[in-house]
């Protein structure tokens, strides 16, 4: 036997046995996460989140208050492991850890199944190199806006985080599923070459390109014994229709961009936001749309702003962009007085982790009386407003004008919790007179509200 | 210059130590037997001539000052249980005091009985069950329950008596009602009496140190006259009696409105798509006519200035509303039936309890264990709380117990257990109360709260 031979049985067998290690640690950190994201507490979510090294980063950003609990430290040390092995080995994450990565690396092995011919080991290897360039260089641009508070206004609904792997399986199982706009465009990248996902599109893989890149320039400057010549020989048989996938579902992704970065700016609506909100411009750059703050919500009031009304108001790149961030919806019902949970659980640190008692100092919203809906207005005894807010923030007061009695909103003690809202019986029900009837069984959400809840003007940072 | 002189404690054991040794005779009608001479009286035109002298007026002095001299009071009755006030708290109150087998007399100061809830036009009967568990459970049952089914086999009686639901009854069928009730029970019954004054013991409690009431005085067109008795519920609504006494007790302002009632609704013929005027009230009983409430500004409902003008002032609004309902487009014939005879006070006096009902408490759904009744919340997660014996107690006078709006609660929660079923409830629970204190002669703070709970059972109240 020669020595080359040799060498390349002695490498084939070195990569067998990585790559059954590989395997295994895989599929079980695959398991782990997906234990950790249905079972495990809030707390543990969020640090296993920011396992991923681009949450980890939003740590770094300037003025992002992180909590250093046990549990934090504990996993910052696991993070910065990961960091340090990502510095030494390419895609480190995305190859043993990420369980989107292996989504996608099945979906690799599935199409190569199938179809071998087209979907050769050697042709998913192709990279259209500009079009890595493009996202490799919106993403660091996008990082750094956040990193030292641009505020272009144009781009800030674009958060490099939103697409970290780990939020994206977050947000799986955190918001109700429902087939949305991106989640659809992702499953048709994903059919049309898993490969755009993985290697070209993700910002936490551009990262760890980045994170590795000084460590390969190092080694083959030192390193006269190059890596296996098998992977680096150029592929004779390039499958064109991957090629052109990609660069398809690249040019889409690019194009979306585009329009969105035209659109963006065009995006009017403001939104409660959960508790300890940055604001909106901050919040749009930092939100991973992970939907930790919804997933732990004990009133189930946080959803998707895609699973609001508002969303038929929404341009296209506005729904698409910033759909999945969370908001308030008052009719599921309101925020519990002693409930910081949301703001506790952000793994970018997009909600500053607030306590119970800043919480009234941080309204959400305010509340907001319309005379004509109350039952008051109509003679009805009815006081239930003021007996259900927490804050004491609601009064009577006579009006000579409407000779009746009024439910007055102090601003300064209203925290927009919202429940009064949730117990306003509403605009009557009219019987054979047209007059209102008390009767409470009919009271749904639907029903217009004497009491509403609106944005304060302080809040609203886009209009 | 009397007052000045002499305290307001001591005058009151000289009215009760003069009791029946003075200015009996001029008056005539000293107490219960007198009835009959009245009423066989041959020549009634005629009368009686009087010279003047039984009377005993106050008088202005040099200085300015108005004194009221020191006289005996005449004793018009002695009973058991005195029960002032006969609103739903006061009716329940004398009922289930005299069902215990003891002397009842209740006092009233209009001609009928029920309050606010007939002469009150209250008709709506607001938090008679609660939601438990998701489960509706009807808490105010009872002499209240009783009530309701009786009104039920009253023709326009009552309507929507179904379950979880709140019913409205008709003013004319309750009073009638109550009228029937209260003779069954075999109660001494004085209407057109005015709670003036109390009546102390000469000495305090030996137990406790406290004064101790022995009675109350009513105004009536024969001048004050005086009652004893071993215990008073005061279901005045307003305190009149504890206040009188010298309890402990906050002064509340709340919305006080005049309600009416119309009629003819049954003819409307409203084109279509004609917004209905707002001022229709709500459905009663008797067909066609509908109760129109008011809530009325944030007043002291214990100041007569106060309570004149809003008179005046509501009335006025309440002709408005009215031709403003008429002015409508098929509403022509809609016409004002009434005003209420007595104006909607809802919240004034608030007994200082040895315990506090707190909507913080309510809502946690707390336990005690001298729970005499349940009420509820109209709306809302329908809440129901239990009312401790020892928010119908004054904290620092003897032998008197209060129910119904006045029981001691935060504002809060006076707004809830303000309204009527839970008036039942409480009055029904001091009613047996009363009655235990006076059979077993001891006050009504050592009164063994287990007879009180055993007694509340046997006559069917819901304890939880």
């Amino acid at each position: 036997m020669n020595q080359s031979t040799q060498r390349k049985k002695e490498t084939e067998s070195r990569l067998r046995t990585r790559l059954i290690v590989r395997r295994t640690v895989r599929f079980a950190s695959a398991i782990a996460f997906f234990f950790v994201f249905f079972f495990c507490s809030a707390a543990l979510v969020k640090s296993v989140c920011r396992l991923s090294p681009l949450l980890f980063l939003t740590s770094f950003l300037p003025n992002r208050e992180i909590s250093s609990s046990f549990e934090v430290s504990l996993f910052g040390i696991f993070s910065t492991l990961i960091i340090l092995l990502c510095v030494v080995r390419r895609r480190f994450f995305c190859r043993y850890l990420c369980p989107l990565g292996t989504a996608v690396d099945a979906g690799i092995w599935f199409q190569r199944k199938i179809c071998p011919k087209r979907f050769s080991r050697r042709s998913l290897l192709v990279r259209p190199k500009l079009v890595f360039l493009f996202f490799a260089l919106l993403w660091t641009f996008l990082f750094l806006s956040a990193a030292f508070n641009w505020n272009i206004r144009k781009l800030e609904t674009i958060s490099p985080f939103a697409y970290d792997p780990l939020a994206v399986v977050s947000r799986l199982f955190s918001y109700p599923l429902k087939p949305t706009a991106a989640m659809i465009l992702f499953f048709i990248c994903f059919l049309a070459s898993p490969y755009f996902l993985r290697f070209v599109f993700c910002p936490c893989g551009i990262l760890q390109d980045f994170l590795n890149f000084p460590y390969r320039f190092i080694k083959k400057l030192f390193s006269k014994d190059r890596v296996p010549t098998v992977l680096r020989k150029k592929d004779e048989r390039r499958s064109r229709r991957s090629f052109f996938a990609t660069l398809g579902a690249s040019a889409l992704g690019a194009s979306l961009f585009t329009v969105a970065v035209n659109f963006s700016s065009k995006l009017t609506h403001s939104f409660f936001r959960p508790l300890g909100a940055r604001s909106e411009d901050d919040f749009l750059v930092l939100c991973a749309r992970c939907g930790r703050c919804a997933a732990v919500c004990p009133s189930n009031i946080l959803i998707p702003i895609n699973a609001t009304p508002t969303k038929k108001e929404l341009s296209i790149s506005s729904a698409f962009f910033v759909g999945q961030t969370p908001t308030i919806d008052f009719n599921k019902g309101f925020c519990e007085p002693e409930c910081v949970a949301c703001s506790q659980v952000c793994p970018t640190g997009a909600l500053t982790p607030i306590s119970i008692k800043e919480k009234a100092a941080r309204p959400i919203a305010i509340a907001t009386f319309e005379l004509e809906k109350c039952l008051l207005y109509y003679d009805r005894e009815c006081s239930i407003c003021l007996r259900e807010c927490p804050y004491e923030a609601i009064s009577k007061e006579w009006s000579e004008e409407a000779y009746a009695t009024v439910p007055v909103i102090d601003s300064e003690r209203c925290a927009g919790c919202g429940r009064c809202v949730a117990f306003c019986p509403g605009e009557p029900t009219l019987d054979e007179y047209g007059v209102p009837i008390e009767d409470d069984k009919n009271a749904s959400s639907s029903r217009d509200k004497a009491l509403k809840m609106v944005m304060r003007q302080s809040q609203n940072a886009r209009v | 210059m009397f007052f000045n002189e002499v305290s307001r404690r001591d005058w009151f054991k000289s009215v009760g130590l003069g009791v029946g040794a003075a200015a009996l005779s001029s008056i005539g009608l000293s107490d219960r037997e007198s009835k009959a001479d009245f009423v066989s009286q041959k020549d009634k035109t005629t009368g009686k001539l009087l010279d003047g002298s039984q009377a005993t007026p106050c008088t202005l002095q040099a200085d300015g000052t108005i004194v009221r001299p020191s006289v005996s009071l005449p004793k018009i009755s002695e009973t058991d249980v005195l029960v002032v006030g006969a609103g739903p708290a006061g009716c329940c109150a004398a009922i289930a005091a005299a069902r215990l087998g003891v002397k009842v007399t209740l006092v009233e100061r209009y001609g009928h009985f029920g309050g606010l809830a007939t002469g009150g036009l209250v008709l709506h009967i607001l938090g008679h069950w609660t939601k438990q568990d998701g489960k509706s459970v009807q808490v105010v049952q009872g002499i209240g329950e009783e009530m309701m089914q009786r009104l039920e086999k009253t023709p326009n009686g009552i309507i929507n008596r179904q379950f979880a639901k709140n019913p409205t009854l008709d003013a004319e069928a309750y009073k009638y009602l109550l009228v029937e009730m209260i003779t069954e029970a075999n109660i001494e019954v004085l209407l057109h009496s005015w709670c003036c004054d109390a009546i102390m013991a000469d000495s305090p409690d030996p137990a406790t140190g406290n004064p101790t009431v022995r009675g109350a005085v009513i105004q009536t067109k024969l001048g004050p006259q005086a009652i004893i008795a071993k215990q008073v519920v005061d279901t005045t609504g307003d305190g009149d009696v504890f206040y009188a006494a010298g309890a402990a007790h906050t002064q509340r302002e709340y919305n006080i409105g005049l309600v009416s009632r119309i009629g003819n609704l049954d003819r409307i013929n409203p084109p279509k798509d004609t917004k209905a005027p707002r001022h229709l009230g709500d459905a009663e009983p008797v067909k066609g006519v509908r109760w129109v409430n008011m809530q009325g500004p944030s007043l002291d409902g214990c100041d007569v200035r106060v309570l004149s003008q809003l008179e005046l002032q509501h009335r006025k609004q309440i002709w408005k509303q009215v031709q403003e309902v008429r002015s409508t487009p098929g509403y022509e014939d809609v016409y004002l039936m009434e005003t209420a005879p007595q104006i909607g006070v809802r919240i004034t006096r608030v007994i200082e309890g040895v315990e506090t009902l707190t909507l913080e408490n309510a809502k946690a759904g707390k336990k005690y264990d001298d729970c005499v009744a349940i009420g509820g919340a109209w709306n809302g997660d329908h809440i129901g709380w239990q009312i401790p014996y020892r928010a119908l107690l004054p904290k620092n006078v003897e032998n008197i117990i209060t129910a119904g709006r006045s029981l001691s609660a935060e504002p809060l929660m006076s707004d809830v257990v303000r309204v009527y079923p839970n008036c039942w409830a409480s009055g029904h629970a001091a009613g047996v109360a009363a009655a235990v204190a006076a059979k077993s002669d001891v006050t009504a703070r050592a009164v063994d709260i287990s007879e009180v709970r055993r007694n509340l059972l046997a006559q069917k109240a819901y304890l939880g």
